[in-house]
């Protein structure tokens, strides 16, 4: 059995409104592609927060890769942010003032990666999700299937051992979308990095070892 | 099957639509930020404040010449006063049968200014609070009473028993012959009694002309509620009591009329002005009431318009802060209008609800500003009643009070401002499309307009430099409005404003290779090279604010270094002598012929000058009138000439009867030459005289004409002097002979050289101390401006900062790469700024100045103060900047909708 990454125990969350999640507790291995799914504002997103450390859980645990992430200082959180996870939005969330190969760049930038290896890696990179000939474009430039792979292309240059991918394919028509799974899966496996996938597509589940069903803020299925 | 065409929503409809997007979302808005909307409400209010602040003050200064013989009299019809010098009182039996069985009340004013008793240590200059003698006829004044059966009584006050206080009486009271035989006896405010602790019965120390004069109050001025307040500094005195005092036997300052209550506003009024007129002759002119306040308003309206532009900066820069604020909520409501727009609010509704509320933010923001302005106008009275003294008049004001006719110009000025800057991000909103943004999310940009900046700011740097070479708008009274050079400033700062965004994209690229190794700067700098509409409006206010700012040091630093050139090449004798009463610039306290003929005989006194001085009325305005030795100032190099005489005998008294020179503001002020003959109305009868040359003169912007004294003073009839300069003997110590002169002359105050030229360029720096008040307000307000512009950036760009996060940037990087960001924008404005102050210092030297005072400046450009103001915007913008940029790092992520 591979290793686990991520191990999420009763995490609950409330905002103003109400609680938005109720003990949600799973796991994630190493290599092992695992969709989120269920209707609008059952919790997906904020335990995707959550488990970024964008957001903080009232209650519950999160070790990833065996660290606490509810214990963690700010600092502390940026810094495995920084270095473990990568994420990949819907709305891809390029910096648009940056070009396509030093937003990839970027996080290595944060990692203090000497230039020519950030670079080098970004170069391959590029060359890998198919958009090298687009390198000194402004995100503003892009299609939408060229920004998701822009995005991806960065969520997974500093190799981090989790990627959380929030309705990657939701801006997307299915022709592209299509492709961006297959490159994740791809890219995934290739680096046996694990990955967190939230989505309301059949076809984006079609590519996951596991699947967990959401609703009102705790786990329905588990399959 | 076919539906019916949909209908245009009515004008009834159209405006509850407008009402219901208000109150449910704007206003809700409002409420929920709470802070915000309040720090943009202050903000408007500063600079509404600063602009009321200052209409107040001037108000108040201008309305305290007007009100001193109001308050005993009532509104007289007309005012008849001597062009030059003093009436003869023999003109008021003429009067009296010119006017019999007309009802006229005639009243014969004699006004002083006349101050307290120096402290021993005190050295200033104009430092103390002018006191106001006025000479009245009392009987004539309690009998008016008696017969207009007023509450009014002057003669029945008791001894130790002040009237304001209210106990017993506890003496006999003052009576008419008692009062009327006591030559000393005087009449004081109810203000000066209370806060000077003073009864009926105590002494007052006062210093007229060379004497030191001991008061008795003998009474408190009577007043009434349906006429102006007493003013503080007013005393009262019986009239030949104080042509005694004053040794102005037989003389008068001006006669006042009362008109009977049938007559006034109909044509007999002007009937009996016209006899007035003829009975006076050459002797006098008249006037109304309204054209003597006009004189004062005239006097001092190049002042009070700079001052009021001045504050208008705080407004402009609240203008734009407000522009900016409207639009940051159109960017962050972007996808509430486009749902709005989806539900079928039309686009003309949404600009109406935001039009809407910039009007309520401009009426809010203008009735906090007038309350807050009306606070600060306390303060700024006192300011502006300095330099008033200093410059102008004496005016002892010291509060300033509401005035309706102020306050509303300054809520409307606030709202239309507001409105204005409103307009555009209310069409913003009003474009939004309905359908796009809400497919696209937060991420959907919004089209900037693809303003050419170039091309626009180029025209209008071509503007202001054409708006500065046109002349100057005629005022009343010989002044001038350079409305060309405040619109070429005002270009100016407009089309650098719009071009210096361009710094933005030059510093971006320059900066790009320091930049390169730190994912902050890198991130900061990447926004930089690619400036949005935002960064540049904020640079262009920064600039605005540090131009305005830059181009005040540069003029005032210009000033100072002329004022000094000028009164190190003037300001030659060792001792300088005048009235010590002359604290304000309309004192003309004078020293009579034993005193100073005393003075100027001693034997340790090697040379000396005896001046006269005294204010004449041409007919386009009044001057200085200043009778000299010329040859005194020739022997001393004493002139600063512009137009030095060619013909030689203006400095021999024998042959210079007929010849005069004037100063620069004069020339500039009436547009004569060297050559031109001028008209002098003065008791002997008109005086005509040629202009023989112009020379520098930075202490009077009314302009100065200047003749031998031995003709003025037989033209005036007088052998009085009012300033006397002396050159000490060789080896005579000048501190030696100023004691020994203090000591036998204590009424006149004594300066060495170099205590004048100091107190002349302490006076000069006080006057300017308002003016750094309200530049101070301006850079504050555009300082803040840049945070909130900052904060709004980020606001913009909250899905970014998620992802900075989510990518592991620590809030010290976002702060960082925020700090990198704002002090860039800092930088530009304040380095485009200071280029621009360049030009705007030149405008105000060359064209403002010039056209106002007509003074001729040596420009000066102080390095080291323009470089501190550069260092400390952009130090204090970087951070505000990275006090942004951490709050922008605690920004909520956005949540699941």
């Amino acid at each position: 059995m591979s290793a686990i990454v991520l191990e999420c125990r009763e995490i609950c969350k409330s905002y103003d409104q109400g609680p938005v999640l109720r003990g949600v507790s799973m796991l994630l291995h190493e290599g092992e592609r695992l969709a989120l799914t269920g209707p609008s504002g059952c919790g997906k997103t904020t335990l995707l927060n959550c488990i970024g450390g964008i957001d903080r859980p009232d209650s519950g645990q999160i070790q990833l890769l065996g660290h606490d992430l509810t214990t963690l200082n700010a600092l502390l959180l940026a810094s495995m942010r920084r270095q473990k996870i990568g994420n990949i939005f819907q709305f891809f969330h390029l910096l648009p003032t940056l070009s396509v190969q030093e937003n990839i760049e970027f996080p290595l930038q944060l990692l203090d990666i000497p230039p020519k290896e950030r670079s080098e890696r970004a170069a391959a990179l590029l060359e890998r999700v198919g958009i090298a000939h687009r390198a000194q474009a402004l995100p503003a430039k892009l299609s939408g299937g060229e920004m998701q792979r822009v995005a991806i292309a960065r969520a997974l240059i500093h190799r981090p051992a989790l990627i959380l991918a929030d309705e990657p394919t939701g801006n997307l028509d299915s022709h592209n979308g299509a492709n961006i799974l297959a490159l994740l899966k791809e890219l995934t496996e290739e680096t046996s990095t694990a990955l967190l996938l939230v989505t309301h597509s059949a076809e984006a589940t079609q590519i996951c070892h596991r699947r967990i069903a959401m609703r009102d803020g705790a786990i329905a299925h588990d399959e | 099957m076919t539906t019916a065409r949909p209908s245009l929503p009515k004008n009834a409809a159209q405006s509850a639509v407008v009402r219901t997007i208000f109150t449910r979302v704007i206003w809700r808005h409002w409420k929920q930020e709470t802070r915000r909307s309040l720090l943009l409400l202050i903000l408007l209010a500063i600079g509404v404040a600063a602009f009321f602040s200052i209409r107040l003050a001037n108000r108040a200064a201008v309305a305290s010449f007007a009100s001193f013989t109001n308050v005993v009299t009532k509104q007289t019809d007309a005012i008849l006063a001597a062009p030059v010098g003093n009436l003869s009182d023999s003109i008021l039996e003429e009067l009296g049968t010119a006017l019999k069985g007309d009802g006229v009340e005639i009243i014969p004013i004699l006004e002083l200014v006349a101050a307290t008793p120096r402290l021993s240590q005190e050295t200033k200059l104009n430092s103390r609070p002018p006191i106001t003698l006025l000479g009245l006829d009392l009987v004539a004044l309690q009998n008016l009473a008696d017969r207009e059966e007023q509450d009014r009584k002057w003669f029945s006050q008791t001894k130790a028993a002040p009237s304001h206080q209210t106990t017993e009486p506890q003496a006999a009271p003052n009576d008419l012959w008692r009062i009327l035989n006591q030559p000393n006896a005087v009449f004081c405010s109810e203000t000066m009694a209370r806060e000077d602790s003073l009864n009926v019965g105590s002494n007052l120390s006062m210093v007229l002309n060379d004497k030191q004069l001991e008061l008795e109050i003998c009474g408190i001025i009577p007043g009434r509620s349906d006429q102006p307040a007493v003013p503080r500094n007013l005393i009262i005195v019986d009239l030949p009591a104080l042509q005694h005092l004053a040794g102005k036997q037989g003389l008068l300052d001006r006669i006042e009329f009362l008109f009977p209550p049938a007559v006034k506003g109909t044509p007999a009024a002007q009937t009996l002005i016209d006899k007035i007129e003829k009975t006076a002759g050459g002797r006098g002119r008249v006037k109304t009431p309204e054209s003597r306040r006009e004189t004062a308003a005239v006097m001092t309206q190049g002042f009070q318009l700079n001052l009021t532009i001045l504050s208008l900066l705080a407004l402009l820069v609240g203008i734009y802060l407000i522009f900016q604020s409207l639009d940051a909520a159109v960017v962050r409501r972007r996808s509430e209008i486009a749902t709005l727009r989806a539900l079928g609010v039309t686009p003309r509704e949404i600009l109406y609800a935001w039009v809407l509320e910039a009007l309520i933010l401009g009426i809010a923001g203008g009735v906090l500003g007038t309350f807050g302005g009306w606070l600060l106008a306390q303060g700024a009275v006192r300011v502006v009643s300095t330099t008033v003294n200093a410059l102008y008049y004496a005016t002892n004001v010291t509060a300033a009070e509401l005035h309706l006719g102020e306050t509303l110009l300054a809520i409307s000025t606030a709202v239309a401002c507001s409105v204005l800057a409103g307009w555009l991000p209310a069409s913003r909103a009003a474009l939004i499309p309905p359908a796009q943004l809400l497919t696209r999310g937060m991420d959907a940009k919004e089209p900037e307009p693809q303003l050419r900046h170039i091309v626009w700011g180029t025209p209008l740097f071509l503007a202001a430099i054409g708006l500065a070479l046109l002349p100057p708008i005629a005022l009343k009274g010989g002044g001038h409005f350079p409305l060309g050079g405040y619109l070429s400033a005002l270009f100016g700062i407009l089309g650098g404003g719009i071009i210096t965004g361009e710094f933005l994209l030059l510093l971006g690229f320059v900066a790009a290779p320091l930049t390169k190794n730190s994912a902050s700067l890198k991130l900061g700098n990447s926004h930089i090279s690619q400036p949005t509409g935002r960064h540049r409006w904020a640079v262009a206010a920064l600039l605005c604010a540090v131009a305005m700012t830059g181009g005040m040091i540069i003029l005032v630093a210009s000033f100072e270094k002329s004022v000094s050139l000028w009164i190190q090449h003037t300001l030659q004798a060792d001792l300088y002598v005048t009235s010590d009463a002359n604290q304000t610039a309309t004192s003309y306290n004078r020293i009579p012929e034993a005193t100073w003929s005393a003075i100027v005989t001693q034997t340790d006194i090697s040379d000396s000058d005896v001046a006269l001085i005294l204010p004449a009325e041409l007919p386009n305005g009044t001057v200085r009138l200043m009778g000299t030795n010329l040859a005194f100032y020739e022997r001393h190099n004493q002139f600063t000439w512009l137009q030095k005489p060619t013909d030689h005998r203006i400095y021999q008294t024998s042959e210079n009867t007929a010849l005069c020179i004037v100063s620069e503001a004069f020339t500039e002020r009436f547009g004569n030459r060297v050559g031109d003959p001028l008209e002098l109305p003065t008791p002997l009868g008109k005086q005509t005289l040629t202009i023989a040359g112009i020379y520098s003169d930075y202490g009077d912007e009314k302009g100065v004409i200047m003749v031998d004294r031995t003709h003025l003073s037989r033209w005036m009839n007088t052998t009085d002097a009012s300033t006397l300069s002396l050159i000490a003997s060789p080896g005579t110590d000048p501190l030696r002979l100023q004691s020994e002169l203090r000591q036998r002359h204590p009424g006149l105050a004594i300066l060495t050289n170099t205590h004048l030229r100091n107190e002349v360029m302490r006076i000069f720096r006080q006057t300017f101390a308002i003016t750094y008040a309200l530049e101070g307000i301006g850079i504050l307000v555009s300082l803040v401006g840049l945070g909130t512009t900052l904060a709004s950036i980020l606001l913009e760009r909250k899905n970014e900062l998620t992802t900075l996060r989510a990518l592991g940037m620590t809030p010290r990087h976002i702060a960082f790469a925020t700090a990198w960001e704002g002090s860039a924008i800092a930088f530009c404005g304040a380095f485009g700024g200071l280029l621009m102050s360049i030009g705007l210092g030149a405008v105000l030297i060359y064209v403002v100045n010039k056209q106002t005072f007509g003074w001729t400046l040596q420009p000066m450009v102080p390095v080291r103060p323009l470089l501190a103001l550069v260092c400390g915007v952009v130090l204090c913008g970087s951070l505000t900047a990275w006090c942004v940029g951490r709050w922008g790092s605690t920004l909520p992520a956005d949540r699941e909708p």
